[in-house]
């Protein structure tokens, strides 16, 4: 074992520089107030400011109020004035404030995960874009999720105008293709139906989660609450009654009466239950469609 | 010459007295260091020497000039380097001590204040709503007209804000349990 030698005057010195550190760990830490160099305009240090804005979900816009600190967005809440909306947020949308702003997230662009600079990263987008022009965009792919920004669609309408070659693919996990198609075969054309939950004396949902993942779960949310609150000391109490038919557990069927279970795989098809009946979530994706065409006969 | 103490008595003396040691020791870095009073926390270095006596005491001018926010916010403001500059253009325009504030408003980068009233960060203090009930700015903050480097002269401990609290809540006939609630200031 290797023996310690530690002189008594070692001992003494390193006695003072363990007091010494422990007296400088004692003071309160010094805080710093950084002032803006150039004072914005109409900026109040400490007074948030609110932002309306739209997230975008299952290609629905949600509307959103964000609060704004010194220039940082720091909350998102739901809009009262937005009937998507109402006042309340999703899990989506309270998440949503680290897309626009996550001190995490890198800060410079990075090349083969070395840091690299902007003016290197504009310079190669430009290559690219130069290269891509000269062939009218041929090997230009878009990929997009469900989006219904009207902006985004002139956007993309004008880059096909200039590159016809481009193609624009749309895919998006949480889709409302089936619904929609539901609603040309019924209307003629893509509508999205809103149903007025609160006047429902009993609803039957077949593989929609109406509360979870529907565009306008957040009104409709409100609105089921509303419908299962007495109006009055003299109406009687009826709540609205929930059937619903879905393979997982989600919110939507926690607050369901019925929850009759059915196997994961046997989705209901929009046109022959009737219903409108939106089938949402990964296991629906367009590649497996063709194997669930079976339909459990108590649907029917 | 026998031995006055024994063996143990001897290691119970040397523990006590390397006891004595460490509680002066604690004592000593309790007093003299830890404490505001001696820690420089009262009246720390700043990166100008920025005097209140003279721009308050000497000039006049209104507090609110540079703390512009004081009514409107929680936080009472502190001058961008534009703010200076609106005198400082013109006065005192080349005078070397000044050099940091000329080089933030070049650069943009902001000056590094040391706080000097600083609250735990559990307490929601909101200098809007004091000013707004006559509180002066000297209350707490003491004479700064009088100061040529900023310091702290109240404790600003849980018990002094309540002194006040209190003193005031009888003095307007307030609600002693709403001026005194602890959600009024720990939210």
């Amino acid at each position: 074992m290797p023996s310690v030698k530690l002189t008594r005057r070692d001992f003494l010195k390193l006695s003072a520089a363990s007091a010494a550190l422990a007296s400088a760990g004692c003071s309160p830490p010094a805080e710093r107030i950084v002032p803006y160099a150039r004072q914005p305009e109409n900026e109040l240090p400490g007074v948030p400011r609110f932002y309306a804005s739209a997230a975008s979900f299952v290609g629905a816009a949600e509307g959103v109020l964000i609060e704004s600190n010194t220039g940082r967005p720091t909350k998102v809440e739901g809009n009262p004035a937005h009937p998507g909306s109402t006042g309340s947020t999703s899990i989506h949308g309270q998440a949503s404030v680290l897309q626009l702003w996550d001190p995490d997230r890198s800060k410079a662009p990075r090349k083969r995960g070395q840091p690299a600079t902007r003016a290197q990263f504009d310079r190669e987008l430009n290559d690219v874009l130069t290269r891509i022009e000269s062939r009218r965009g041929e090997g230009l792919r878009v990929l997009i999720g469900a989006c219904d920004s009207p902006t985004l669609a002139a956007q993309l309408t004008a880059l096909i105008h200039r590159l016809p070659e481009a193609r624009v693919h749309r895919w998006d996990p949480l889709h409302r293709d089936r619904s929609h198609e539901g609603a040309r075969l019924a209307f003629g054309e893509v509508l999205e139906p809103i149903a007025r939950i609160e006047e429902a004396g009993a609803i039957l949902s077949l593989d929609s989660r109406f509360l979870d993942d529907h565009p306008f779960r957040l009104n409709y949310a409100r609105q089921f609450a509303a419908a299962r609150t007495p109006r009055s000391a003299c109406a009687a109490f009826t709540p609205s009654r929930a059937r619903l038919r879905s393979p997982a557990r989600w919110p939507t069927t926690d607050t369901a009466c019925a929850w009759p279970t059915s196997k994961p795989g046997c989705s209901t098809r929009t046109k022959r239950s009737g219903a409108t009946c939106s089938s949402i979530g990964a296991s629906s994706s367009a590649a497996s469609r063709s194997r669930r065409r079976r339909m459990p006969s108590s649907i029917a | 010459m026998p031995q006055v103490f024994r063996p143990p008595a001897v290691f119970a003396l040397k523990l006590a007295l390397l006891a004595a040691v460490l509680v002066i020791a604690v004592i000593w870095v309790t007093l003299y260091k830890a404490l505001p009073a001696h820690s420089g926390a009262l009246s720390p270095q700043q990166p100008i020497p920025f005097s209140h006596k003279h721009h308050v005491g000497d000039d006049g001018i209104d507090c609110r000039y540079c703390h512009w926010s004081v009514e409107k916010s929680s936080f009472a403001g502190i001058p961008s380097a534009q703010v200076c500059l609106t005198c400082h253009s013109q006065l005192f325009s080349d005078a070397a001590i000044l050099e940091p504030l000329r080089e933030s408003a070049r650069t943009g980068k902001p000056l590094a204040w040391a706080r000097v009233h600083d609250l735990p960060d559990f307490v929601y203090f909101d200098h809007s709503i004091h000013v707004a009930k006559g509180v002066g700015c000297v209350e707490c903050h003491g004479h700064v007209e009088r100061m040529p480097r900023i310091e702290r002269v109240a404790s600003l401990e849980m018990q002094w804000c309540l002194e006040c609290h209190r003193r005031e809540a009888a003095d307007r006939h307030l609600s002693v349990q709403r001026m005194t609630d602890c959600s009024t200031c720990h939210r």
